[in-house]
């Protein structure tokens, strides 16, 4: 009885340390912006997670499509590298195709909302085998009022 | 029983934890302050250009509150370390009545070992940020091989005690 009680007690102390060690470094590195990387280059996107529609989460492949929810204010440019990763899982050379299915939310018609492949700075890319592509994402919305815009996206990508 | 290295080792990380927060808070306000901004601990509702000075700057406070407390530990490890303290130095500090300044192995390898590993989880933090955009590389890499020094250092002070207690 007395071990188990020396066991948990020890269990809670090392916790304990973990988290007064952790925290305060995991405190710093969310005010840093650990999570608000990609957008440095053109600035305040706040918030972008991308949420499967269909099919898989994380990977892209023939046919599926993928809801992003964007969040940015009005006034701003938003440019987000690597919203969404395409790999060609096929032994052979493979080209794909961009393009956007639905565009949601507050006055989406005056924003300009382009997608594009990185590396080929257009809708269309050829992948090698077992090679990923990155789509990048800009969102720019004209002054309008000092709020935030939120948008939906639904994106597809075809396998030609 | 319970551990008591554990509950020595969370009773040395409360001070590091305090002056690391309050270092990193510290900076932004100081930042904010100097260029005029309005204060907010939501980076991401400044430029992306001052989102990277206010980071960096910001960093090097919280940071710079660690290395000054480490630096403290090592000044203290080799001059005012019980274990291989000068007989000179223990004969003025026992005249001045300061012998409680005098520090055990116990006392000073708990705290560094606190210590030390918040500067190294900082220094990897930096550098990712650096790889992220979000600080300048040159004071990420500033920062790494001030901890890489430090902890050199320390572990010549380490050598130097496993050394007398193997005499």
């Amino acid at each position: 009885m007395n071990t188990l009680k020396d066991l948990l007690g020890n269990l809670v102390l090392s916790t304990t340390l973990l988290v007064l060690i952790l925290g305060p470094i995991g405190t710093v590195a969310v005010i840093g912006g650990l999570d608000f990387n990609h957008a440095q280059e053109l600035g305040g996107i706040l918030g972008a997670t991308e949420e499967t529609f269909q099919g898989t989460f994380s990977v892209q492949n023939q046919g599926e499509l993928k809801k992003l929810s964007v969040t940015t204010h009005w006034g701003k440019e938003a440019l987000y590298r690597n919203a969404l990763l395409v790999r060609n899982k096929s032994t052979e050379e493979k080209t794909y195709r961009l393009e956007i299915i639905a565009k949601k939310g507050m006055d989406v018609e005056k924003q300009s909302i382009d997608v594009y492949f990185e590396r080929t700075d257009g809708k269309r890319i050829t992948v090698q085998p077992n090679e990923t592509a990155g789509i990048t994402l800009e969102v720019a919305a004209p002054y309008q009022k000092p709020s935030l815009t939120q948008t939906a996206i639904t994106l597809a990508v075809w396998e030609e | 029983m319970v551990s008591k290295t554990l509950l020595k080792l969370i009773d040395k990380a409360i001070l590091p934890a305090v002056l690391l927060l309050a270092g990193k808070i510290l900076g932004i306000a100081v930042f904010v302050i100097r260029h005029n901004l309005d204060f907010t601990l939501n980076l991401s509702s400044y430029p992306p250009s001052t989102i990277i000075r206010i980071n960096t700057y910001s960093n090097l406070y919280a940071y710079g509150a660690i290395a000054v407390g480490f630096s403290i530990i090592l000044i203290r490890s080799y001059i005012l370390h019980q274990s291989h303290i000068s007989p000179q130095l223990t004969v003025r500090l026992h005249k001045l009545d300061l012998t409680g300044i005098i520090s055990t192995t116990y006392e000073l390898f708990h705290q560094a070992i606190v210590w030390l590993s918040y500067m190294w989880l900082l220094s990897i933090l930096f550098l990712l940020q650096a790889y992220w955009n979000l600080i300048s590389v040159q004071v990420a890499l500033a920062v790494l091989t001030f901890s890489i020094v430090q902890t050199i250092i320390f572990i010549r002070d380490v050598d130097r005690e496993l050394n007398i207690i193997r005499i």
